[in-house]
């Protein structure tokens, strides 16, 4: 595309400069930001690792970058890796924006690449390019097929499990409950509504009265349990997938007492739980944002040679009532529950994925952070 | 570039014509060059390769869009429809190809009967596409309810295709704009099409029936939205009917950054494959960049505003 130097190119310098100028001025302030990527020069052989994200919008992701950063960042100053990255993927979760920022990831030569996926196979040419690179790719938060990256995930067999069972323990094993499903149609979500179709099935003494459409959001199942609460008489639990805290609010606005529901696991709906008062069996349950700190410390294994399983299955983070009032106390509003994982609980815990063993505790942090 | 567009323009119409398209490849050329000072690596064949790979569906969906704007309408439902496509390549074209190649041919038809319907019915485009959008997102649902399948192995193999001396992403941007190039500036159809989008009635005057001239351009669209779709799916390797909702708003960007406008009548081939290289770049500029992450749209979205301005700037300045 070649131009003639003539007047036309002239008169288009100036408008050309002010863009110049806004992309400089983009650079300036993102150089000069304190928490971007370490910068350090010549790594001596310290590893790269660079983060990408399928999707930014909510909490939980939120959540899950920043415990990635602040472990990243320590583990530079440890000296344990010579710089990181992160990109989140801007837009509706859009795999297509990722597969672009994955590959120009991908020149700047990681030495290994987290994933968090937007879509359970779009992804799966550029993962097969990256490992043909050599870089290492360790896949977590939600499955993927491709075969030569390392996939690290919560179970959501799991995950429908401790939301559904001590919640019928807590209401006694008997009445009516409202299940609330997630986002239907994606694969988690069917696996989860199977898992709790048979634990309900075990409970003959519990009848569903409704069943509705909460896509594990808030106010989303808000307006879908309070569109069926008018029609059922008498509801002892709401079996959702984090999303309790709205139906929590949806039988208060219809001037009922608050069922058995499953909380968000951050510290609004927990603050919320504890305020109120409410004990009627209800926890809170998530998949947990501290993955993305387990996928470091796998990455960095991986790098030093060590023996790590395809496949690693990492426990949720369920919040019972014993438990409460420290998770309440250590999270902001918007903060999700993560389990602090160490480099030395991650071992543990691919030991105990090893030998089949019972799953490691991470102790439940203190303070925010 | 320029020069390709209008030869018989008198010259300040022709600046007019392409001075948006010239603010936008400055543009262009100026996110390589902070890209390739940021990572030399981007200016070798394999850099090249890596970055543009991403544009090709956009810029062949620009493309689609671009003929729908010549002619005075929009495309609200582009981006379900190369969803789509995916969907089909990756369902019944890997398992039987006569039969998904049949498809997709009836896709192509669904559009121009699409602008049938929009021209006889006096449905404005935006309506009739958005509803078509749907439509579009309800048969990839029903083929795949959840993202899967598998491309054809010729189609996997142009997706990894990396020949020695050239980035291979350049090869379907270049022809596929010079075949729409062709079709817009020199042919008979081109004319028409663009004579409906700015005057329909001369048209009309002229003796030629502008039904045919929106039922090509409809057609067209959906060729180039097949097109599309095979390219995102020759990179997903698999089918997602939502894999490219984005490209619906980003396509109307890149013909926009590229010269096109609202009110039809002027075709920008050059101009849109140009708009949208530029809007797949910022996201590589911005990986390239250690711009925050909770700052990242922004940026993007700060990025395309400044092009914008630029080319509003020029327009003002021009007139």
């Amino acid at each position: 595309m070649h131009m003639r130097p003539s007047r036309r190119s002239w008169r288009a310098a100036p408008a050309a400069l002010a863009t110049l100028a806004v992309l400089t001025a983009g650079c300036g302030s993102t150089g000069g930001s304190d928490s971007a990527a370490g910068t350090a020069a010549a790594g001596g052989g310290k590893p790269f690792i660079a983060l990408s994200n399928g999707f930014i919008g909510n909490g939980w992701r939120q959540t899950m970058i920043a415990k990635f950063e602040a472990a990243a960042e320590q583990a530079r100053k440890d000296g344990l890796i010579d710089k990181y990255k992160v990109v989140n993927a801007p837009g509706e979760n859009s795999a297509t924006e990722q597969v672009a920022q994955i590959k120009s990831l991908l020149l700047q030569k990681p030495d290994a690449l987290l994933i968090d996926p937007s879509s359970p196979t779009a992804l799966k040419p550029v993962i097969q390019q990256a490992c043909t690179a050599g870089v290492k790719v360790v896949v977590f938060d939600s499955a993927i097929d491709a075969p030569c990256a390392h996939v690290l995930q919560n179970s959501f067999t799991d995950w429908a499990t401790q939301a559904a069972k001590p919640l019928l323990d807590g209401i006694g094993g008997k009445g009516s409950v409202i299940v609330s499903r997630g986002v239907v149609g994606s694969q988690p979500e069917a696996e989860m509504y199977e898992t709790t179709k048979k634990i309900l099935a075990e409970h003959p003494d519990v009848k569903t009265v409704a069943t509705v459409t909460g896509m594990c959001d808030g106010a989303t199942a808000q307006k879908a349990v309070l569109g069926v609460l008018s029609s059922v008489p008498k509801v002892d639990g709401v079996i959702g997938c984090g999303d309790g805290h709205g139906v929590a609010q949806a039988f208060a606005t219809a001037g009922k007492p608050a069922p058995a529901v499953t909380f968000e696991t951050n510290g609004r709906a927990l603050n919320y739980w504890k305020e109120k008062k409410i004990d009627n069996g209800s926890v809170a349950v998530m998949s947990d944002p501290g993955q993305s700190v387990a996928a470091l410390w796998e990455a960095l294994d991986l790098l030093d040679g060590r023996d790590v399983p395809k496949q690693l299955t990492f426990p949720i983070v369920l919040v019972e009532q014993k438990d409460l009032d420290a998770w309440a106390g250590a999270l902001k509003p918007d903060e999700y529950a993560a389990w602090p994982w160490t480099r030395e609980l991650f071992r543990q815990q691919v030991e105990a994925v090893k030998s089949g063993g019972e799953p490691v505790r991470p102790p439940i942090p203190s303070a925010a952070g | 570039m320029a020069e390709l567009l209008a030869p018989t323009l008198p010259g300040r119409a022709r600046m007019r014509h392409s001075a948006p398209a010239a603010v936008s490849a400055l543009a262009l050329i100026a996110m390589i060059g902070v890209c390739s000072t940021l990572q030399p690596g981007v200016l070798s064949v394999q850099g090249l390769t890596l970055v543009l790979s991403a544009t090709v569906p956009l810029v062949i969906a620009a493309q689609a869009q671009m003929t729908l704007m010549a002619v005075g309408d929009i495309d609200l439902g582009i981006g379900a429809f190369v969803g789509l496509v995916t969907v089909v390549t990756a369902t019944k074209l890997s398992s039987s190809p006569l039969v998904g190649g049949l498809v997709l041919l009836g896709l192509v038809a669904a559009y121009a009967l699409l602008g049938l319907l929009i021209h006889l019915r006096r449905v404005p485009s935006l309506i009739a596409t958005l509803g078509a959008s749907f439509v579009w997102l309800g048969l990839g649902l029903f083929l795949l309810p959840t993202p899967g399948g598998s491309t054809p192995e010729w189609l996997a193999a142009f997706g990894a295709w990396q020949p020695a001396g050239f980035p291979a992403p350049l090869l379907p941007i270049l022809l596929v704009t010079a075949l729409v190039h062709l079709l817009a500036s020199r042919g008979s159809a081109g004319v028409r099409m663009r004579a409906l989008g700015s005057n329909p009635v001369a048209l009309g005057r002229a003796g030629l029936r502008p039904l045919t001239s929106r039922v090509i351009a409809y057609a067209t669209a959906g060729g180039l939205g097949v097109v599309s779709g095979l390219a995102l799916a020759s990179q997903t390797g698999g089918g997602d009917v939502s894999s490219a909702s984005s490209y619906t708003l980003m396509t109307v960007a890149a013909v926009i950054l590229g010269g096109g406008s609202f009110s039809g009548g002027v075709a920008v081939p050059w101009g849109a494959a140009v708009g949208g290289v530029t809007l797949g770049l910022v996201s590589v500029v911005l990986s390239l960049l250690d711009v925050r992450s909770d700052l990242q749209s922004a940026v993007q979205g700060g990025i395309v505003l400044a092009v914008l301005a630029g080319r509003v700037l020029v327009g003002k300045v021009l007139r």
